[in-house]
């Protein structure tokens, strides 16, 4: 008879990040329960100072190397981990900055938002450090279950829930694939842990490589590939904007990390390198083509941005397929500073949705904004900044981080995806600049009464949330160094130099 | 004695089950309930697995993802009644306020 499992103080210590995170959470909720509040600013702020210690120690750890495994090997810290919590932690951060104010707009400021959003971020710091099958699974779930949630946070509102319904839907329908695949790749190899995964290609390939598809197939939805990306406008759309914001950089983020370390640890042996690489190739053509054409004809902002988002998704595997191609850490380096980007640029964006936002509407379609840069040329400079950035224009963040992505590309010999990837980013400029068109351009189509824009969704944490993703863009964009040195250190612990 | 075989079959047809459900039944509970299926069905693989290989750890898995499961349930039906509250209906079809 073995001994229960000893779980001792220094895996409680190594998963700090998270842990602490959900703690955060058990006290708001307490803290709401036991000495309610009008005002929830405690919450947020101690949402705020949680993800800041976080945050703060994902950046120790990752600058001073640290890399142990906790848990008996299901929980791996190493730099490429420590690298996603900064990043997470940075892009829920900014979602939180710009929630209350909206919340309350909207008469649903609770406290229960915040410890939600902690959850899911816990469970979501887990998931870049799994290294198991049953970790995965289960950061999968912490990650996710919050956020079905947090979509209909609005409650009354028939959009907020019909989008909650949709994305419920499809993501629980995810899990369902993830979970059976994961058991066949159990089957195979009579193990969880990633790093035995490989032996089970070699007893029962069958299983090994339908168990591997199913799971690929259930990341693919999470991060919203076509043609796995039906729930992502709709959702997007119907969430209340501050967790659109959410939903569009962290929750979008972090199935990326869990995929990258699956692929790379658990898939990366050359015969099924062979299987999924083809189809990833064809997935991110499809994804780009998909994402850019019908982002083209939106007329709503939100939903817009959910059909770049998708296209952003595309570009980030054109990156993943070429680090695993070249087998470079370098590469993979560009695709964790394009995510740090994304983050920045795609955060400001809803941002200034946010600022616009009424008491009971939302500033969303394009045809909202006309005249905001003879009104507002504060706000409309930002926005220009941020879609310019998504555009890829330099010396813009978002042009390094697509440079960088393709220039790998290229040297892996992936030159047709990468056509196909310029083109259709000339392609999203039509889209983008039909924003910057809209705020500068164009006449209201009711002149003797232009539109009138009130800050009612001004709040301090919303303004420093723009100032630092405006000055976050265009900094780390011209001295991209300090992002690309630590991505560097996060990759080199998952690709080995050579 | 049951193959192992013949448990992943069941669980095979248990899967497609579910996932028809999932994709032809209109019904936000009915969808609930195809979802429920899938992963009942990766239940019984990893319990099979476990048996057949020998060891626990197929066993927890499935612990573990009875309680996803139920975690799931709880909040879909959350949803559910609030769609019940705000649109009147269960039907998932008949929600088409989202041009979607």
């Amino acid at each position: 008879m073995e001994s229960l499992i000893p779980v001792g103080l220094t895996d409680l210590q190594g998963v700090y990040p998270a842990l602490n995170l959900a703690v955060a959470g058990i006290v708001i909720l307490l803290l709401d329960a036991f000495f309610p509040m009008r005002s929830k600013l405690l919450s947020a702020w101690i949402t705020l100072i949680a993800l800041h210690l976080s945050f703060t120690c994902g950046l120790h750890r990752l600058t001073s190397g640290m890399d142990e495994t906790f848990f008996h090997g299901a929980v791996r810290m190493d730099p490429f981990t420590h690298a996603f919590t900064v990043i997470i932690c940075l892009a829920s951060t900014l979602a939180v900055l710009s929630a209350p104010k909206y919340l309350r707009l909207r008469d649903c400021h609770y406290a229960e938002y915040y410890a939600l959003i902690l959850f899911s971020v816990s469970g979501m710091l887990l998931f870049s450090a799994a290294e198991e099958l049953i970790m995965l699974f289960l950061a999968l779930e912490t990650m996710s279950i919050p956020v079905y949630c947090l979509v209909a946070f609005t409650r009354d509102n028939e959009y907020s829930t019909e989008a909650s319904m949709k994305y419920f839907v499809m993501g629980a329908f995810a899990t369902g694939f993830m979970v059976y695949g994961v058991a066949l790749l159990y089957g195979s190899a009579g193990s969880g842990y990633f790093a035995d995964l490989p032996r089970g290609a070699a007893s029962s390939p069958g299983l090994f490589y339908s168990g591997m598809t199913l799971v690929l197939i259930g990341f693919l939805f999470k991060i919203a590939a076509v043609p796995f990306n039906m729930w992502t406008p709709d959702a997007y759309e119907g969430a209340p904007t501050p967790v659109t914001t959410f939903m569009a950089e962290a929750v979008k983020a972090a199935p990326f990390s869990g995929m990258i370390k699956l692929l790379i640890v658990a898939f990366g042996f050359s015969q099924a390198v062979h299987l999924w690489m083809p189809a990833f190739i064809g997935i991110a053509i499809l994804t780009m083509v998909v994402g850019n054409m019908v982002a083209l004809v939106q007329t709503d902002m939100k939903r817009m941005l959910g059909y770049s988002s998708i296209a952003h998704s595309g570009y980030i595997l054109v990156g993943i397929v070429a680090s695993v191609k070249l087998n470079s850490s370098e590469a993979l380096a560009s695709v964790l500073y394009y995510l740090f980007i994304y983050v920045l640029m795609n955060a400001g964006a809803f941002g200034i949705l946010i600022l616009f936002s009424h008491k009971n509407k939302d500033t969303n379609a394009i045809d909202d904004l006309v005249g905001l840069g003879r009104e507002r040329p504060w706000a409309a400079a930002f926005m220009g900044i941020y879609t310019l950035s998504l555009t890829g224009i330099p010396p813009l963040g978002g042009f390094f981080g697509k440079f960088y992505i393709f220039s790998y590309a290229i040297k892996a010999g992936l030159t047709p995806l990468v056509i196909v990837a310029i083109l259709t980013s000339v392609m999203s400029a039509f889209y983008y600049l039909k924003i910057i068109v809209a705020m500068y351009f164009r006449e209201p189509s009711d002149p003797q009464h232009p539109a009138a824009f009130s800050y009612e969704g001004y709040s301090v944490f919303l303004i420093a949330m723009l100032c630092f993703t405006a000055f976050g863009v265009i900094y780390f964009g011209i001295f991209p160094k300090t992002p690309l040195t630590l991505a560097r250190l996060a990759a080199a612990s998952l690709i080995p130099a050579p | 004695m049951i193959t192992l075989q013949e448990y992943l079959t069941v669980a095979a047809l248990l899967f497609s089950l579910g996932l028809l459900i999932v994709l032809f039944r209109n019904n936000a509970i009915s969808i609930l309930m195809g979802i429920e299926l899938m992963l009942n069905a990766a239940n019984i693989n990893f319990v099979a697995f476990s048996q057949s290989l020998g060891g626990l750890a197929g066993q927890v898995f499935a612990l573990f993802v009875i309680v996803a499961a139920a975690a799931e349930a709880a909040v879909a039906i959350a949803i559910i009644v609030l769609m019940y509250q705000n649109l009147g209906t269960t039907d998932v079809e008949k929600a088409k306020n989202l041009n979607g």
